[in-house]
Formats: C-alpha cells, structure tokens, sequence
C-alpha cells in the first residue's frame, strides 16, 4: 500500500485529546436533568491507541459524540474541560467545532451502511470534503481522491469514484469513510464500535486498515468498543467505563491481567474470547442417538446460484451443534428451514420424523423443536405480558387447561430465573436480558427436544451474554436439550459447541468437532473465521 | 442507474391498460345503462338544439346498434380522434375540450408549482426553523389548510384581494393576473398532504446516522441541509406531487366556478349538469391521461433522483469477494 499523505510519522509526546473531569448529562422531556459522563479524565498522544470499553449505556458513546462536538441538542458538557489539540473545545459552538472537525478530529462511525447519502457518489463526496479541509486546488482534488481511496484499499479507485454507496460493500464502504476520515488530515480518529455492523472476517481487516493509517499519519486513535477482547488486542491503554464512571484504567496489558476493578473483572471473564474453556468442564456426554438430520437441503431465491447448496448435517441428542458463517452464507436459511418456516428441496427430520418438503405456515412439530430469534423485542407480542407470552403456546396446541396452563408457565419462568415481579410486564418493560429469557421460556413452555438459537445473544451487552449462555448451557444439562446455535461469533463458538458446521457462499465448507476444527481448521475460509477472534493480549 | 428498458416497456403497457380500462368503465356507467340517455337528452323540449342537427347527432351516434357495436364504433372514432358531438350545443366535443384544456392545464400547473414552493416552504420552517414554538406554529398549518374546505379558502381570497383591496377583478379577465387568486386557492389545498410528508422525510432524513458523519466531516449546517437532507427526504414526497395533479384537475371544478374562469372545469360543470354524456366521457378521458402519464413520469423520473432503484441487483455481491481477497 503506498501512501502521499505528507504528514510527520514520528508520534510526538503532545497530548492530542486530553479531558479533565469531564461531565456530561441529558435533560430528559420533563426537563429533569440526567448525567451519564460522571468525571472522565482522558489523555491520548499522537501515535497511540486509547481504547474506551464499557457495555452499552456506559457513557461511551456521549463521550465519543461530545469529542467531535455532536451531542444531541438535549446533551451538554456540564463540567470539566475538553482540550483537541491544544484548542479548549469546552464550549466551541457550532462553527467552532467545524474548524476542528476534518482537521482535527476524524470521525469513523458505527454503521457504515447508514453513514453516506445514498444519493451522492462517493467521489463526489471526497472531492467535496477535500475541497473543505485540504485547501487543493480544484483540479488535484480528484487525483488526491483517489490516492485516498488507494490509501485503504479499496482497488480499481478511479473507477469507484463514480460508484454510489449502494454499489459497495459494508467493508468497502468503512474503508471510504476512513477515507473521508483521513482527508482532512486529523490529528484524532474517533472510531466508535467502528466494526460492529461488519462481516467478522471484514473487520479484522478494517482494524488492520486504521493501524496502519495510524503508523503512516500519527494519528492518535480513540477506540470505542464494547468488545473487551478487541480492545485489549489494538490498544495501547484502556479506560473501562462502567455506568458513566471511569473504573480502570491504564496500559492494556495492566488492565486485562491485573483488573483494579471488580466490574472490569467480570468483563474479562465472562468475554467468550477471553474465557474459551468457562464450560471446558461440562458433561460431554453424547449419545448416538440423532435427533435433527438434514440431507442435501437446497434453498433457491429466483434464478442464480441457489441460496443454500446441498447442505447437511447431524445433530445429536444433548449435543451443542453450532452452525457458523458470515452474513449471506445461508445460515439463516437453514436455521429457517428446520423450523419448518420455509418450502425447500432436500430432507429434514427432527426425531425421525421427517418435514414436508412444502410446510404449512407454522412450525410443524411444536412440542419437539423450537426456534429462539435473534431479537426478543421484535419476536414477542408489545402487549402481551411475560405470562401471557409464555402462556400462548400451551394455549394454542392444547397445553392442559387454564390451571395447569399457568403452573407450567411459572415453571418453565422459575427455570429461566425470570423474578415473579417482573411476570406481569410487557417487553417493553424489560431489559434486552429479561426479554431474551422470556423468549426462551415461551421456546420452552411445549418441553421441546431441540432448541434453534438464531444468534441467540447477538444483540446484548458481554455481561448479559454471559448469564444467557449460563441459562442455556444449564438448561441442556437440566433437561436433556439438544442446541443449534446460528452464529457468527467464533469465539462463542469455541466455549459453548461439541460440533460446529461451517457455511460459505450456502455451501458447507467444513464440519466436525469444535476442539479439532479449531486446533487445525482445513480450509482456508475457516482459518480466516477463526483468525478474526480478536486475541486479546496477543 | 437507468430503468432496464423492459420495467419502462412494462409500466407503459400498464399506464395504456388503466387508460383502457378507465374509458370502458366510464362509457358503461353513461351509455349502457338502461334506457338511452343520448336520445332522451336529445329528445329533452328545452333541448336548444335544433331539430335538423338533432336528427344528425341521433343519426351519428348510431342508436339503433346494439350496446357492444355502439361501443366499438365510438372506440374506432376516439382512435381517430373524434369524440363526439355535444349533446347540449351540438358543437365538436373535441373542440369544446381542447378550449377548456388549455386555460385548466396553465391554472393545474401554477397550482402544481404554488403547492410544491408552500410545501417546501412550510416543512423547511416545521423542521429547521430556530425556535422550537415557530416550529411548532409551521406544523400546524398543513392540518389547517387541510381543515379548510377549497372553495372557502378561494372565497376568502376574493373577499381579501379583489373585493377590499381591489388587486385583482373577480369576473374581468387579466390574463396572468386572474390565474393568481385561483392558483393560490387549489395550491394551498394542495400543499397540504405534500407539507406532511415533507416534514416527515425531512425529519427522518436528518436522524439518519449520515446527517451526523457529514457534520463530523466539518460540512456547513445549510449544505447538509440543502444538498443532502433535502434531496433524500423528498423522496416520497415526488410521488404524492405526481398524484396531486389528478387532485388540481378535479379541484379546478370548484376554482374556475368561485373565479368565473372557463375552463374544464367550466366544461365539466356545465356537461355534468346538463347529463352531456359524451362530453363527460371526453373529460373523464383527458384526466385520467394525464394522470397516468403524470405519474408515469415521476416512476421513470424516479431511478434519476434514487440511484438504488433500477439498479442492477447484484451490484453488492461482486465487490464483496475482491474485498476479502484485498
């Protein structure tokens, strides 16, 4: 990678961003005041990484936001004082803040599918932000657009400057907002969960991307990330936030071995890629006995190559079969299919007995498989209460009568450890957590044999993931369960499965059990999955 | 990204279908229904017509035909572009039309251009106005003119404008000048559901997490606003325009009777009330046209403004693998 960007690489011992007892709050709608940022004391020098890690409403990304001056309208810095390259940003107002922005602060987002006008071709765009910083003259903006465009990675940029946002890929597109980033030639690149929206194998290479920028330019890079295995992997020091306090903080490699914090503690254990073997010491017992078999299961959408390809595979009872692949490779398909969701050509039998090619519209053996979803929100009823919810299935395949119907809900609710005074909300009532435990227990009130997870803690905070994992690695053991689990995390992979399938392109690349897999994957898109786990203190 | 030939080809036949379809509903509802309208109109005593050119539009009609030739006569003719006689003044239907066409399409499309600049205007001030309360008094308006029927917007106007203030003359016609009030009183109604969804696209636009990256990029307030909130939260609101032309076509019925104006609006008036049948029938046609190429227009106008639509559908599969291998 070649790169024109004339800056001096050597990291200089000046503090780029620097904060002292920062405090930040919202005023809510009836105007009382909340402050989520509680005295936050940051310090990065150019050339370094400072990773800021906490769970989701810990303050990081208000910390983030008011950086680059972007608090929302109800959110102000109360106290404390925030210094970008020696300028006091404290209280810039808006054109003030835009004479850092570009220049002084790049900004990398979380989305990148969502962050660039749909409209506007991305040369279009880097023309226009070189023509807000750069101070070119007109005619070598496009040239300098497109050595940006070299710059990370994306080939063929001349011609990609005509292309629309549309026309790219998630990774492609971060790489063009990296692009837009750098252009301005920050000193500060503010990277908030800069990976999260992306492919696995994709964001390794992304991180790769920004630390090679950060070599070149000497940028000093802030790294938001909920992801504690990442952190500790990219950065030079971490700050952990927990419920807008800063608990620990300094080197990464002081933080992740010597945790001055309890709560920092907890974080580190219960991150699957940190933690491999937290149930090495499970029963793995497994009989013979298969309880889900699928043969030569293809799925077509419209002409072209077909979504999922002769796939098989073999689940057996109280096994944890993980079923793994990047977005698009066919997993949710698949998942889909054996829960009788879908038409598909091919077989599936769960307990010997076997799907109609062509299903009906529900789930065609309720009492032996059920399907967890992704997220709970969207898969319970908004007004339904948790014992309504889990009421329903026993209600409509003919679970007892009303008294037996509500003993087995607070059965199946005590199981998942769900607090009897939490049973009469609604979802919306209810944390991410709670939620995904009244998913399970509704998944649970048929006493089902087969448990689907579609991804099943995607969409929550590492502590919380945590817990659920516990309940559901508990729950097999408990009731003789049996899990496929869809995911893309390979790191959960490697702590929870006995066997895991790998998909490509809706084809299976390689399938067998977890410890050999991992110990010497033989293909190459495995080792590719499989080296996207984030290392930690490498 | 263009339209692949064929979805244009498809859309045409479909626009051509409902134009079809709309003449042969229309043409049973006057002219099938029981008992025979033309002859009874015709053969009306305080008919003006008189009795030689009477006997010609009964001959020319071909009463006499059972009801499917009859139909297929006046198909062959409206191919050829005749549409008839009037059955009230026994003038060419075609010339009656093409008189009142002209002055209605001018008043449509000043209306058209009023209710997109008020729209414009009113959902920039509900969304970016500086005070919350003006904000607040800009959101209000589009449920207000809606609350208000036409014709009493109109009438106020001609009470303001031309009866107290003298502007402008309610019955003399000033040319330009007497297409302001009428223009204003369809507009405002118009404006309406366009302001709406204007403010809700404007509104959504501006959440959207590229609103915030271009203010992370350093780009001004009013050019996020202009070059690219605008542009994107329009969108929806270019269909309901292509839409609102039927509305100003049929509203010009009310305008054109409160400003005395001879339009279509006139035409229909007068031929609605005097049972014309083929004169209705003439400009139920010429409306239904130029509905459906209006809105033909704005679905091929469409992939112009929003590259992803039109575009090739495995245009994010490709790049996808050269990324990996990058």
């Amino acid at each position: 990678m070649t790169i024109a960007l004339d800056r001096p690489t050597a990291a200089t011992r000046t503090a780029v961003l620097e904060t002292t007892g920062l405090r930040i709050g919202y005023t809510g709608r009836d105007r009382t005041r909340r402050t989520v940022v509680q005295g936050a004391d940051l310090r990065l020098e150019a050339g370094r990484t400072l990773a800021l890690v906490g769970q989701s409403g810990s303050g990081k990304s208000t910390i983030a936001a008011a950086l680059a001056g972007l608090l929302p309208a109800n959110g102000t810095v109360e106290s404390g004082a925030i210094r970008l390259d020696g300028v006091d940003a404290t209280a810039l107002d808006e054109r003030g803040w835009r004479a850092l922005r570009g220049g002084v602060v790049g900004t990398v987002p979380q989305d990148p599918l969502s962050s660039l006008d749909p409209l506007e071709r991305i040369g279009t765009r880097l023309v226009r932000t070189l023509a807000l910083h750069a101070g070119l003259p007109r005619a070598a903006r496009r040239v300098r657009a497109v050595e940006l465009l070299r710059a990370v990675g994306i080939r063929d940029a001349e011609e990609r400057l005509r292309a629309f946002p549309h026309e790219l890929s998630g990774g492609q597109l971060q790489r063009v907002l990296i692009a837009l980033a750098i252009a301005g030639r920050p000193r500060l690149l503010i990277a908030d969960e800069p990976t999260s929206a992306l492919d696995v194998t994709v964001q390794r290479t992304i991180l790769d991307l920004i630390r090679s920028l950060q070599e070149q330019l000497g940028l000093a890079v802030l790294l938001i990330t909920h992801d504690l295995a990442l952190a500790a992997e990219r950065a030079d020091e971490v700050a952990v936030l927990h419920d807008g306090r800063i608990v620990d903080q300094g080197p990464a490699r002081r933080v992740l071995e010597q945790p001055e914090d309890a709560y920092t503690s907890t974080l580190f254990a219960t991150a699957p890629a940190l933690s491999p073997d937290r149930y090495g010491d499970r029963e793995r017992a497994r009989s013979a006995e298969d309880v889900v078999v699928v043969r030569d299961l293809v799925k077509r959408f419209g002409r072209g190559a077909p979504a999922v390809d002769r796939v098989s595979l073999t689940v057996t009872r109280g096994e944890v079969h993980a079923l793994v692949g990047e977005s698009g490779s066919g997993k949710t398909t698949v998942a889909r299919a054996v829960a009788g969701l879908t038409a598909f050509e091919g077989s599936i039998a769960v307990e010997g007995t076997a799907l109609a090619a062509d299903p009906p519209r529900s789930n065609p053996h309720p009492r032996l498989l059920q399907l967890v979803s992704q997220n709970p929100l969207a898969a319970l009823d908004p007004r339904f209460t948790v014992r309504r919810a889990v009421e329903e299935p026993l209600r409509v395949h003919g679970g007892g009568n009303r008294a037996q119907r509500r003993e087995r809900a607070e059965a199946v609710l005590d199981e998942v450890a769900l607090p009897d005074s939490l049973r009469e909300r609604r979802p919306h009532e209810l944390s991410g957590g709670q939620r995904q435990r009244v998913a399970i227990a509704r998944a649970l009130a048929l006493a089902p044999r087969v448990l689907l997870l579609d991804e099943p803690t995607s969409a929550l905070d590492v502590v919380v993931q945590a817990q659920i994992i516990d309940l559901l690695m508990g729950l097999r053991e408990r009731e003789c369960l049996s899990y496929l689990v869809i995911t893309h995390d390979l790191s959960l992979v490697r702590q929870i499965a006995d066997r895991v399938t790998v998909l490509e392109h809706g084809r299976v690349v390689e399938s067998g059990p977890v410890r050999g897999l991992f110990a010497a994957p033989a293909e190459e898109y495995t080792r590719r999955l499989i080296a996207a786990i984030p290392r930690g203190l490498g | 990204m263009r339209l692949r030939p064929a979805a244009v080809l498809r859309r045409l036949g479909q626009s051509a279908l409902v134009v079809a379809l709309t003449y042969v509903l229309v043409y049973a509802v006057l002219f099938l229904l029981p008992g025979d309208p033309i002859r009874s109109r015709i053969d009306n005593p305080q008919n003006p017509i008189p009795e030689e050119q009477a006997e010609a539009i009964i001959n020319y009609y071909r009463l006499d035909l059972p009801p499917l030739e009859q139909f297929w006569l006046s198909v062959t003719r409206l191919l050829q572009g005749d549409l008839g006689y009037s059955l009230t003044n026994g003038r060419r239907v075609s010339d009656l039309v093409a008189q009142g066409f002209g002055e209605t399409a001018t008043l449509a499309g000043v209306a058209l251009l009023v209710s997109a600049a008020l729209a414009l205007l009113i959902a920039l001030g509900a969304v970016f106005a500086p005070w919350a309360r003006l904000r607040g008094l800009f959101r209000t308006l589009p449920a207000v003119a809606l609350a208000t029927p036409g014709f009493l917007i109109g009438l106020v106007l001609l009470q303001v404008f031309a009866y107290q203030l003298g502007w402008f003359s309610s019955i003399r016609d000033e040319g330009a000048r007497s297409l302001i009030l009428p223009a204003l009183t369809l507009g405002i109604g118009a404006s309406a559901p366009i302001a709406q969804v204007l403010i809700e696209g404007l509104e959504s636009a501006w959440r959207e997490p590229f609103a915030t990256v271009l203010r992370a990029g350093g780009f001004p307030r009013r050019s996020i606003i202009g070059r690219h909130v605008l542009k994107n939260g329009a969108i929806p609101a270019v269909t309901l325009l292509g839409l609102t032309v039927g509305e100003l076509l049929a509203g010009s019925v009310i305008a054109e009777t409160i400003f005395s104006r001879t339009g279509l609006g006139f035409v229909t008036e007068q031929a609605v009330r005097a049972q014309d049948g083929p004169t209705v029938l003439a400009v139920v046609m010429v409306v239904s046209v130029v509905f459906t190429l209006v809105n033909l227009a704005t679905d091929l106008v469409y992939p112009l403004i929003d590259p992803r639509i039109g575009g090739p559908r495995s245009a994010r599969i490709r790049p996808h693998r050269e990324e990996i291998a990058a």
